[in-house]
């Protein structure tokens, strides 16, 4: 008994920093990402597109699973006018981590992934319409519905 | 049929649960989940840290009332009786097979036709699997597939009480939380309507519910019995009224195939799922949510297929069985085809050989 007593205060410590380590575990992603990714970041800002997209496949294959990697492609093919490879990045990077199409989300990336699906989806289920055979456009055409399914919210 | 207090009652039931089915989305809950046994289940879950799904942790009132709701219902109509005993492990087993068909759908049978009612026409394929996996569930039964029959001899006195003990802890968590709740910050759990309404809601739904023994699997199940002369089909008709107008009126109706929240696009596993849900609920007598209701009036047989469900919602997001909007996972389809096996055998083992 008397051990068990001695064993709460412990535990209870142990329970109660529990948000706080999240809390640290969640900042420290962010920070290292943005140390991480920086030249993709720079080169971005200063529109040097193929630049970034060099840099962020140097990245890749040190991390090739990293949600934050499949976003800043996205972001770049965007701003590229490659309009399906964007739409296919977000999804894997929306995939492997919800929080970039959160509202509330510190590294949300909503409004960019939004405005995308917007201006693609009647493009693409035309695309579709037209060669319902071609797998190519199935996928394309799943993969805005997919964003579009997330955007709209839901249980998860 | 006659128009009597038990009907109104019923209707009552169908009426609020439409409405507040909807209304909780516009007061916080996720979209098209105002109402959604499984996906409160995983969220319960996930607070009291069965899983480690961050996006999934919040103790939904919701559930705490419909326990509490029904157990005050019952107390208050001298229904309240310790009762139970038939088939507890199977019992566990479907609640837990009950969580993985709603998983793989994305939503129980009320968030069905929550969904189906806000214009998710994906939700269609498993409005069918629900009718068939009732229709299964029946045909089962005239073949003499039985869990047994309630008896208050085989429960001890004072049993039925522990249900609505256990909730009455959660309701204590609710209002002084304990360190080890987890509570979600960010996902589909960080999304909830205020507390106090939520559990208000969940009250009054347990409370009606109880009353009227209304249940979405139960009002299909009369209706194939006993067509429009059955009481629960017009329940289910105004629940599902009710939902459609709360939706147009509050500008929630969007209807379309694909893009709804949460849902995917893989039809049959849809379908399969509900089947699932649909016949299992018929064998053990009751949707998630009437089991959770009868786990408050006393029933210990539903408190057990309560406590398959609650594991059934911690593993579902801890083995990766739960659909998103990417569609079904392989262990998804695993699961429910494990649960389509269990179904079969029981039926085979456990039917009538005259």
């Amino acid at each position: 008994m008397a051990l068990v007593i001695q064993a709460l205060p412990d535990k209870t410590t142990r329970i109660d920093s529990r948000s706080l380590e999240r809390e640290l575990s969640a900042q420290a992603r962010t920070a290292l990402l943005d140390r991480l990714y920086a030249p993709v970041s720079t080169a971005l800002q200063a529109g040097q597109l193929q630049e970034a997209l060099l840099k962020l496949e140097e990245i890749t294959v040190r991390y090739p699973g990293e949600a934050h990697g499949f976003i800043l492609k996205g972001e770049i093919f965007n701003r590229l006018e490659l309009f399906d490879k964007a739409v296919a990045s977000f999804v894997q990077g929306v995939k492997l981590n919800g929080d970039y199409i959160d509202k509330t989300s510190q590294i949300t990336r909503r409004a960019v992934i939004e405005k995308l699906v917007t201006a693609q989806l009647a493009g693409a289920a035309a695309a579709y319409r037209s060669s319902p055979g071609s797998a190519a456009r199935k996928e394309q055409l799943a993969n805005i519905n997919y964003l579009r399914s997330r955007l709209a919210g839901g249980c998860e | 049929m006659r128009f009597d207090r038990h009907l109104i009652i019923i209707l009552l039931s169908g009426l609020l649960l439409g409405f507040f089915g909807v209304m909780l989305s516009v007061w916080g809950n996720p979209e098209n989940s105002g109402i959604c046994v499984s996906c409160f289940m995983e969220n319960s879950a996930g607070a009291l840290g069965l899983h480690d799904n961050q996006r999934l942790q919040y103790l939904r009132p919701e559930l705490v009332g419909f326990v509490l709701g029904a157990f005050g219902s019952a107390l208050f109509r001298r229904e309240f009786r310790s009762r139970g005993g038939s088939a507890p492990l199977l019992r566990f087993a479907a609640g837990f097979f009950l969580i993985v068909g709603c998983a793989v759908f994305i939503g129980c049978p009320i968030k069905l036709f929550l969904r189906f009612t806000a214009g998710d026409f994906s939700a269609l394929a498993g409005v069918i699997g629900l009718v068939v996996g009732v229709w299964c569930g029946l045909k089962g039964l005239a073949h003499g597939v039985e869990l047994g029959r309630l008896s208050s001899a085989a429960a001890p006195r004072g049993t039925g009480l522990l249900s609505p003990a256990l909730f009455l802890l959660l309701l204590i968590f609710l209002f002084v939380p304990p360190a080890f709740l987890n509570v979600s910050e960010k996902g589909s759990s960080a999304q909830h309507a205020p507390m106090l309404i939520s559990l208000g809601v969940g009250l009054a739904l347990g409370f009606f519910a109880q009353g009227s023994r209304f249940c979405i699997t139960g009002s299909i199940r009369d209706s194939l019995l006993m067509g429009r002369r059955a009481p629960l089909l017009w329940g289910g008709v105004l629940f599902l009224c009710t939902a459609l107008a709360v939706n147009f009126s509050t500008g929630r109706f969007n209807p379309g195939f694909a893009g709804q929240p949460g849902s995917h696009q893989e039809y049959l596993w849809s379908f399969l799922g509900m089947v699932l849900v649909g016949w299992f609920s018929i064998i053990i007598g009751g949707c998630p949510f009437r089991q959770l209701v009868k786990s408050g009036e006393g029933d210990t047989d539903a408190a057990i297929a309560v406590a398959g469900m609650l594991l059934g919602g911690a593993i579902v997001q801890s083995w990766n069985l739960a659909a998103t909007s990417a569609g079904v996972p392989t262990g998804g389809k695993v699961a429910v085809t494990a649960g389509f096996m269990l179904l079969l055998g029981g039926s085979i083992l456990l039917r009538e050989r005259s």
